[in-house]
């Protein structure tokens, strides 16, 4: 079902073209890559195909993702809906992950010209690889196709600089808040509800939960680049000042930076940076912790509530990597006392390499995708605009909530929390000059302050600098 | 025909025939070293003149001359990386060279189960880096031993070595080593017991202490064993890709963000192609000086 990434005959093409390729291997001590000749053909069907509805049937695709994304219960799903609308088969090229600030392989490897058929990413992502050339516009083999990306998906579909279409938007990520009922139920505190469900109010709530000595903390947060910008972005700052230099200078990012950082340092209502940066609880750790032992106790950290983004409902409904003794509720995401309700949110967009062979099938495949991933009922807000509000409400009460029934969480829950149309959306990812090297500098700088290691001002300072010189950077060259 | 020509004639057959042999036997190796390195060093040599960001999209590349030089010199991060990379050799070379001699030197001396210890320090250079990492963040982490080990003595703010931004760098240095050692060590040991014993013996009837004896005999006989460690060591040192970007990834902040660690971000997480190509022909050229001093060098031991 999946292959390894880097083949031969793209290593050739990465040893011919690759200056910096040379530098890790040379200098670095980085070796090559365990390249393997498993080329990305395309088993196209040679006669016509029995099912006219399903011109693709028997193509084979191939996906880029890593090993977590293959295995995922959603991913298998999607794999499933994809051969039984459309006939193709859809099979994994595995590559590691990514996070914030270190080398996509997949854009190295599409670079190597390795032929993939189809890419996830957020818009901000995908603009990476339009900007490499490594994506093929959509608009054409839609307008063959007679479909209408804009009547579906409105504006959500990635556009870039020539104004044409690489993606087609699956969902919308909206961040929100888990709560594990357990932890409520034996501090015997009630689950909030979700109208002005507030930072102050989150504080207080996680603050009742907490009990250091049985390893409870009320509140679980990662260390993403956005945790140290949210608080400023509900606040109404923005990244960058109106002559297109950074805004970090805005006071609002101080006090955000300082917000975040004082609920591990001062408040000791989540662990600290430094605990959770040197592994002790894994990114995953709110929903693979928290099952009790043979005598009763917990082996592990439990966490009362979660802020973080609708792809993490996807670890509730998998049983068997994630066993719970405990039910999940959802709350939206918390917003600043006097501030109008506000939430990241971060589209999930599918697109179709330049090195695709079969671009028409892939596009069927994607579009398949975009239209139907949200009908799996793995928490995912749909992204097609297209969608009547009587659809959505049956969407989410026939297909969402049934999902999460062992959880217990409600229709009128999901709809507070991903779904209420007056709640102000922020993205969640940096979006303009340089936004990749400013992630970069978000990560690298903000937690030397959680840390103890540099005071807040040389930090804001530092961020501030540092963007505009990559801004300035970007620019110039 | 003469017999004189014949013979010559015959030679010349044998010694092209000879030739030709030599010439397939290096074949393989030279169309590799074309393919994996001849080629990719021109390439990174002509990119470093252009403005490549995206290897994709070259319908607008422009020759900039030394503009990407230029650029790393006067950049405040890439001088900070390359002062970093020489901290991280300036601890690394003489604490691996003094270590290794001692371990050497006492082996060398006879201890119990010599054979034994000589396997366990050579034991970590054969180790998978990945898997030291992993080994050493749990070994400094909070909940390791030696976090534990400093609340023990009643240290209030234990240190996390690799969550420290002063003690990241050295830190990183220190596990190097350990993993380094080997090597080093057995080319000590093996030079050791070259060196004339009655030598040493004249030392001692002379009434040198056993100091002496090392400083004035000992470490004399193994200075070519010194100068060659000593410079492939410098070299080990600007190779350390491996061992950051496994155990801190350049953190905290950009305290083991040395030159191999901002070429490779510069390249494929900025993705400026060009101007990772001329910081990379840039440690090249520093590469490149020691190697030729420690070729240089070895001519002159040589001829000793």
């Amino acid at each position: 079902m999946s292959r390894k990434f880097i083949s031969r005959r793209s290593f050739l093409k990465c040893a011919g073209l690759g200056a910096a390729a040379m530098t890790a291997g040379l200098l670095a001590g980085c070796g090559s890559s365990d390249s393997t000749a498993s080329s990305a053909s395309v088993s196209g069907s040679s006669t016509a195909p029995a099912d006219p509805t399903k011109p693709y049937a028997g193509v084979t695709l191939y996906y880029a993702a890593s090993d977590t994304e293959a295995t995922g219960p959603e991913m298998k799903m999607i794999v499933e809906m994809v051969k039984e609308k459309t006939g193709i088969d859809i099979q994994f090229s595995i590559i590691p992950k990514a996070d914030t600030g270190e080398v996509d392989k997949r854009l190295v490897s599409l670079q190597a010209g390795d032929e993939l058929d189809i890419i996830y990413g957020t818009t901000a992502q995908l603009k990476v690889f339009y900007d490499a050339g490594v994506l093929s516009s959509l608009d054409e083999v839609a307008s063959a196709e007679g479909y209408d990306i804009k009547g579906v998906f409105g504006d959500s579909a990635p556009v870039y600089d020539d104004g044409l279409v690489y993606g087609l938007p699956a969902f919308t990520d909206v961040w929100c808040t888990y709560i594990n009922t357990k932890v409520f139920e034996n501090a015997g505190v009630e689950i909030p509800s979700a109208e002005g469900w507030t930072w102050e109010k989150y504080i207080e709530t996680a603050q009742k939960l907490t009990n250091l000595d049985e390893e409870i903390y009320g509140s679980l947060m990662l260390d993403y680049d956005c945790y140290n910008y949210m608080y400023a972005l509900q606040n109404g700052a923005e990244h960058y000042k109106a002559d297109g230099t950074a805004n970090y200078d805005d006071v609002r990012f101080r006090d955000s930076v300082e917000f975040f950082y004082s609920l591990g340092n001062e408040l000791k209502i989540q662990p600290d940076i430094t605990t959770y940066k040197a592994g002790v609880y894994p990114w995953n750790a709110f929903a693979s912790t928290g099952v009790a032992n043979a005598s009763g106790s917990y082996d592990k950290a439990q966490f009362g509530m979660f802020v973080c983004g609708s792809w993490a409902a996807s670890l509730l409904t998998d049983s068997e990597k994630y066993p719970r003794d405990w039910k999940c509720a959802i709350l939206p995401m918390p917003y600043p006392e006097g501030q109008e309700p506000s939430t990241l949110t971060v589209p999930g967009c599918y697109a179709v390499p330049s090195t695709s062979k079969n671009k028409e099938a892939a596009f069927e495949a994607i579009r398949c995708i975009a239209e139907n991933q949200y009908t799996l009922g793995q928490g995912r807000v749909p992204a097609r605009v297209d969608l009547t509000d009587e659809e959505i409400t049956s969407y989410i009460e026939n297909d969402l909530a049934p999902n999460y029934a062992n959880d217990g969480i409600t229709a009128d829950q999901f709809k507070a929390a991903w779904f209420a149309s007056d709640r102000k959306v922020l993205s969640e990812k940096i979006v303009g000059t340089a936004d990749t090297t400013i992630s970069q500098i978000w990560v690298s700088e903000a937690p030397l302050y959680g840390m103890g290691q540099q005071d807040l001002d040389t930090t804001m300072k530092n961020i501030q600098d540092r963007s505009n010189e990559a801004i300035k950077e970007a620019e110039l060259y | 025909m003469p017999l004189s020509t014949k013979v010559k004639a015959k030679k010349s057959a044998a010694s092209k025939s000879e030739a030709l042999q030599g010439y397939l036997f290096v074949t393989p190796y030279l169309i590799a070293f074309t393919i994996f390195t001849g080629i990719p060093f021109v390439s990174a040599f002509v990119l470093s003149m252009l403005d490549v960001k995206f290897i994709t999209k070259l319908d607008n590349v422009h020759f900039v001359g030394l503009k990407n030089f230029v650029r790393f010199f006067s950049s405040k991060e890439a001088m900070a990386a390359l002062g970093r990379s020489g901290l991280y050799t300036l601890i690394y070379v003489p604490v691996i060279m003094i270590l290794s001699f001692i371990l050497a030197y006492l082996l060398n001396k006879g201890v119990f189960w010599a054979k034994g210890i000589r396997s366990m320090f050579f034991l970590p250079y054969v180790s998978n880096m990945v898997a030291v990492a992993v080994v050493f963040q749990l070994i400094l982490g909070p909940r390791g031993p030696f976090y534990l080990l400093q609340k023990f003595f009643g240290v209030e703010d234990p240190i996390i070595p690799l969550l420290n931004q002063k003690w990241a760098l050295p830190a990183v240095v220190l596990i190097a080593v350990w993993k380094g050692i080997g090597l080093n060590f057995l080319t000590y040991l093996g030079a050791l017991q070259n060196v004339d014993k009655s030598q040493i013996e004249a030392a001692e009837i002379d009434g040198a202490n056993k100091w002496q004896q090392i400083r004035n005999v000992v470490i004399p006989s193994v200075a070519p064993t010194t100068f060659f460690l000593t410079i492939s060591s410098i070299i080990t040192s600007l190779q350390n890709f491996t061992v950051i970007q496994s155990l801190t990834d350049g953190g905290p902040g950009q305290a083991t963000t040395v030159m191999s660690l901002n070429i490779v971000n510069t390249a494929f997480v900025k993705y400026e192609t060009s101007y990772a190509a001329a910081q990379a022909l840039v440690m090249f050229a520093i590469v490149m000086v020691i190697t030729l001093i420690q070729w240089r060098g070895q001519k002159k031991w040589a001829d000793q």
